[in-house]
């Protein structure tokens, strides 16, 4: 058997799931059919959002609320797609679903069927209206005779009251209304005038009229109303509520509660009662108590839904009941809504309204008792409104209250908080005192400065913090200042504030005074700052300025004491003494100026304006440049260096380094006397270097060993004259090492020498294995075999052995160190000696030279053949003698200096790099392709660089310190030796059109650091360096 | 009048030009000494009508020396000018409430130097 479920022209046919709209079909997703189908199958309830899910939900697919709402939502856009009618499902807010309930047409059938129902019932009960028609004019007609018993009024009151019920069951609802307006009257007045009997009269006359109307009997209400327009009965029109309780007191509390909204209440208990009362009084609305009956309140439910005439009745349950399944329950009985007992008025009225509303609309129709019940509504909504608005007003203004108060409490709690904190974390002292001069107040600061702790302190008068001889000026400066109408002062204005520690110890201090006036009693704070150290610094500073200038005016007295003796004509210039006086002054100003030099150096690095530029460096080319540079001095002097060097990395200020190193160096040599040695020695320890330098001088006396690193410290008063010292070489070395994080002592024994020490820190982890094989001892007399090493090398490729020595001796004498190797080792040799120069001598000179052209490695070594005696000659004595007569000393040392001359000039690139590693890097990558580089790290150097080597190549970055690249290039297009060096610009800058043109002198390449690869600048770089060899050096 | 003058300073070029200055100038006769101990020494010899003393010297300070002149009774007669850098009103206030003379600012003017100390000293109205 084919089952349909309808509603309306909505079909669903539950096998297929097919879904027809009148003839449209709807397709739906199974889910939406589901929910349909559940909805169908129970037309007459509420379905929560829950159970619909536990409905719809399958064993293994559980559907949540969410879920539920959206299948909802789809359904209802699809259904409401194909009826033109709107929804098929509404919402009953806060409770759940249900199908929408239909209108007028389906209804027209059943309201005909009712109505014959209807009329059968009507024809038997008309005698007993008739009769209590007749009872309620029995009783006017006895107030119309002043005769009115109580008992008589009583029981036409109720039979007014059954008529407004049974007649508007039976659809005559002016009929109903009129008796209502009857029972009114009569309630109302326990005395009637003759007006209001006559209203009574009038009343009862037409409710015979009604009653003798049969027809309709449930007609559309708005007839009856349009044929009985009066405004008293409009305004008068009463709902009838139907109460399900035996709880008297919720009666009453319910009675209070609606009946100023014009809802009548009738009441009963139990079941019978109740479908009596549905039948006399014709409720609108029933209210269950589901608790306070002798009945089933559930049962009772399901019997009223399953009623012909009852079924829409809308029913609320009143119920204390909370959990969900009872809730459920409730709604799957086909109670329409619920309200939680103890009863909210709002909301069960709210809720009641509502229902009625409902029930009203589309039960009698759209229009029934639109305006009453719309007031009504009106009404609710507007004192649910005001007293919401209300409610939420005082809400908002406890909440405000609150806040501002919660704020205000919070802000003073910061307010303390930090204040407290400001005056527990200062560093100066914060001391309270109160009128009678004793401490309230004992700060950390306090504490530290003076070692009292503040339980010592408070409770004591403030003499204990100052020395007794000011104490009483103190008192009366304190007192003077309380009577001063200023609010804070300064009390070191006028004289010094000296404060005394717990230790006795005094100090100078800096304070200020600020009264407060605390409720009548004045309090003093004294804010005071220990300055001991200010005032050391300021002596230092005064020390400094007084040295300085003494230092500065010892030369300047000998320049111009000089000069003024000459200028005034007493002296000449030529004689013995104007001699004297010119050296003086010439002496002088030497030392004037390296004076002014080192005052200004250590004044930079000691306030750090001038920053140690830290790169990796060699420490042994740091060494080996130091010992360079002293070379002169030590041969001056007759004293030998010997250097034990370490190649060791070490993250340092290359130039600082070397400046300590000979500063050191200096000093050992000139206090050292002649003929003996000044030794180096690096000591590689776990995270530091150890440098040594050790003199064989007269030593240092232990009571200068202390001072011996300070500024103008000299051993001996004699020193500075002797010795050209400024007395800031050995201050300049602390500030130095110091900055390095590096430290320096002396070690000295008088009559035997002194050693001074400084340490640099190594990186961690960087001790390279390497070190310790190079770390041999390498004495050497430096003014011999260090500049030997500079020596070009000559390889002599000699197969006329008899003149190897004259050749040797005469190359030897020139400066030149030389090698002789047979034409068969000459390749092996070049290859290993890399020398400078290959003088190939004797036979097959051009077939030697042509073997070493053909290899890479020894081919670009510039080659000189030397023809020495005829190729026949085969007597040893006579080729000697040719070869004298042969080489041409001057012909030969001219040629090898030709020959040489490349060398030196040979592609000298000169980096402009301010970034030491790059540079040194840069500086290996040329070295790799046998090009030699000059480094500078600032503008100036740049500029000045080019002027003495004028570069075949310049390599330049653009940021630098001293002048940027930019002026670089600009200086350089100025001159014409100058201006078309190619360039090889190498900066992070990114730079435009407009920079490039700037920035071009020679053959020019823009490469951007970061962007391209060492092995990118290796490529381009070389590649312009082939362009220029190949330009200025043609083949 | 011929004077003879005790140049005490470890600066070696200052005992020349102050040496030179003097005699040349003046006609003084001068003696010098390198600090403050060889100084006393000389006064003590030498007896010179007036010592010229520098005050920043390394072992013995200007000041030291002056105190150890005057409280020595074979010099304690001899007066003392201060040739120093330090010649500020408060330094000069320190100078004479020791009880030397004056102090004669370096670099002095040479041509000037010997006039100054006779003015000092009150060798000259």
């Amino acid at each position: 058997m084919q089952i349909l479920l309808e509603w309306g022209d909505l079909r669903l046919e539950p096998n297929r799931g097919e879904v027809t709209c009148g003839n449209q079909s709807v397709a739906l997703t199974p889910e939406e059919t589901s929910l349909l189908m559940l909805f169908l199958q129970h037309s007459q309830q509420i379905l929560s959002g829950g159970m619909i899910a536990i409905a719809l939900s399958l064993e293994d697919a559980m559907l949540d609320v969410a879920a539920v709402r959206t299948h909802l939502q789809q359904l209802q856009q699809k259904l409401q797609s194909v009826k033109s009618d709107g929804k098929v499902i509404e919402t009953v807010y806060g409770v759940g679903y249900r199908l929408k309930p239909l209108d007028e047409k389906p209804l027209q059938n059943r309201h005909a069927q009712i109505q014959a129902g209807v009329l059968a019932v009507w024809q038997r009960h008309k005698e007993r209206i008739r009769n209590q028609v007749g009872a309620i004019a029995q009783a006017v007609e006895a107030a119309a005779q002043n005769r009115l018993s109580s008992d008589l009024r009583t029981s036409a009151i109720a039979h007014a009251h059954t008529l407004a019920g049974s007649l508007g069951s039976f659809g005559k609802p002016n009929g109903s209304a009129i008796a209502r307006q009857i029972e009114s009257l009569l309630q109302d007045h326990s005395t009637l005038t003759s007006t209001e009997i006559a209203m009574l009269k009038d009343w009862i006359q037409k409710l015979h009229q009604e009653i003798e109307q049969n027809t309709p009997l449930l007609n559309a209400p708005e007839q009856e109303q349009e044929s009985n327009p009066s405004g008293l009965l409009k305004k008068t029109i009463e709902v009838n509520v139907l109460v399900v309780t035996t709880d008297s007191t919720l009666l009453s509390l319910l009675h209070t509660l609606l009946s100023p909204w014009g809802l009548r209440l009738s009441s009963a208990s139990e079941a019978q009662s109740v479908w009596q009362t549905l039948e006399t009084v014709a409720p609108k609305l029933l209210i269950l108590d589901l608790e306070q009956t002798q009945l089933d309140g559930l049962t009772l439910c399901q019997s009223i839904r399953d009623h012909a005439h009852w079924n829409r009745l809308p029913i609320i349950a009143l119920t204390t009941q909370l959990d969900a399944i009872a809730i459920n329950h409730i709604f799957a009985a086909g109670i329409h809504d619920y309200v939680r007992k103890p009863i909210i008025e709002a909301e069960l009225v709210t809720r009641i309204i509502y229902q009625l509303e409902r029930y009203l609309s589309s039960h009698l129709g759209s229009q029934a008792y639109p305006s009453e019940l719309q007031r009504i509504k009106n009404e609710l909504e507007r004192r649910v409104a005001e007293r919401t608005a209300e409610l939420v007003k005082v809400n908002q203004q406890l909440h405000a209250e609150l806040d501002e108060h919660r704020l205000t409490q919070s802000a003073l709690r910061a307010s303390q908080e930090r204040l407290s904190g400001i005056v527990e974390i200062a560093d100066d002292a914060i001391i309270s005192i109160d009128r009678n001069y004793t401490m309230t107040l004992f700060n950390s600061g306090a504490e530290k400065i003076f070692g009292y702790s503040a339980s010592e302190a408070i409770g004591q008068p403030l003499d204990l913090l100052i020395p007794d001889r000011f104490a009483q000026v103190h008192r009366r400066h304190v007192s003077e200042f309380g009577h001063a109408a200023q609010a804070t002062q300064r009390m070191d204005s006028r004289r010094e504030i000296w404060g005394r520690r717990k230790n006795g110890e005094e100090f100078p201090a800096e304070a200020s005074i600020a009264k407060l006036n605390a409720e009548g009693e004045i309090i003093y704070t004294v804010y005071l700052r220990d300055i001991t150290e200010r005032k050391q610094i300021e002596r230092m500073k005064d020390e400094f300025v007084s040295m300085v200038s003494h230092e500065l005016r010892t030369p300047l007295t000998s320049i111009h004491g000089s000069l003024g003796m000459l200028a005034s004509g007493l002296l000449k210039a030529d004689s013995d003494q104007g001699k004297r006086l010119l050296h003086i002054a010439v002496e002088s100003t030497d030392r004037l100026v390296r004076l002014i030099n080192d005052i200004l150096d250590i004044e930079r690095i000691e306030s750090g304006r001038v920053k140690m530029e830290k790169a990796t460096c060699d420490l042994a080319d740091l060494i080996d440049e130091a010992i360079e540079l002293m070379l002169p001095l030590a041969e001056k002097a007759g004293i030998t260096l010997s250097i034990s060097n370490v190649s060791i990395p070490v993250p340092c200020d290359r130039d600082r380094i070397i400046q300590t190193l000979t500063n050191l160096l200096s000093n050992a040599i000139k206090f050292s006397p002649r003929d003996r040695t000044v030794w180096v020695n690096v000591e590689v320890q776990t995270d530091h270097v150890l440098i040594a330098v050790k003199d064989q001088g007269r030593g240092i006396p232990a009571d200068k060993i202390s001072s011996i690193f300070e500024r103008f410290q000299q051993v001996d008063s004699s020193d500075s004259r002797n010795h050209d010292g400024t007395g800031l070489g050995l201050a300049i070395c602390q500030s130095i090492v110091q900055q390095h994080n590096g430290e320096i002592w002396v070690e000295s024994d008088v009559g035997v020498g002194s050693t001074f020490y400084f340490t640099l820190p190594l990186p961690p982890t960087e001790i390279p294995l390497s070190c310790a094989q190079r770390n041999s001892v390498l004495t050497r007399s430096p003014n011999v075999e260090s500049i030997a090493e500079r020596k070009p090398l000559v390889l002599i490729c000699n197969n006329a052995a008899s003149i190897q020595l004259t050749l040797e001796n005469l190359l030897e004498r020139q400066g030149y160190r030389v090698l002789t190797v047979s034409g068969q080792q000459a390749a092996a040799a070049a290859e290993t000696h890399h020398p400078d120069v290959i003088l190939l001598v004797g036979d097959q000179a051009w077939e030697t030279m042509a073997s070493l052209k053909q290899k890479a490695t020894t081919s670009k070594i510039p080659m000189i053949v030397c023809r020495v005696s005829p190729p026949h000659s085969d007597d040893v004595e006579s080729s000697i003698t040719q070869a004298d007569e042969m080489i041409d000393e001057v012909a030969v040392f001219e040629l090898l200096r030709q020959a040489l001359a490349p060398v030196s000039n040979q592609m000298e690139v000169l980096i402009v790099e301010d970034d030491a590693e790059l540079a040194e890097m840069l500086k290996i990558l040329f070295e790799q392709h046998g090009i030699s580089t000059i480094r500078a790290s600032t503008g100036r150097e740049a500029i000045r660089l080019s002027q003495q080597m004028n570069p075949d190549l310049l390599v330049l970055d653009l940021l630098l310190p001293g002048g940027d690249g930019f002026t670089v290039v600009e200086w350089l297009q100025q001159h014409s030796q100058l201006c078309h060096t190619p360039l090889v610009v190498y900066s992070v800058k990114e730079l435009n059109r407009l920079e490039r043109d700037r920035l071009t002198l020679g053959p020019t390449e823009f490469l951007t650091k970061g962007r391209v690869t060492i092995q990118e600048f290796e490529q381009r770089v070389m590649a312009l360096v082939q362009r220029i060899t190949q330009t200025t050096k043609p083949q | 009048m011929t004077k003879r003058i005790l140049v005490i300073d470890n600066e070696e070029y200052i005992q020349e030009i102050t040496k030179i200055c003097l005699e040349t100038v003046a006609g003084w006769q001068v003696i010098t000494a390198g600090s403050g101990q060889e100084g006393i020494q000389r006064a003590e010899v030498e007896s010179p009508d007036a010592i010229l003393l520098d005050v920043m010297m390394p072992d013995m300070d200007g000041l030291t020396t002056f105190q150890n002149l005057q409280a020595n009774p074979k010099t304690q007669s001899i007066p003392v000018l201060l040739l120093t850098a330090k010649t500020q009103a408060s330094d000069r206030r320190r100078y004479t409430e020791l009880g030397i003379k004056d102090a004669i600012a370096k670099p002095f003017e040479p041509l000037q130097l010997a006039e100054e100390i006779s003015i000092a000293l009150g060798w000259k109205s």
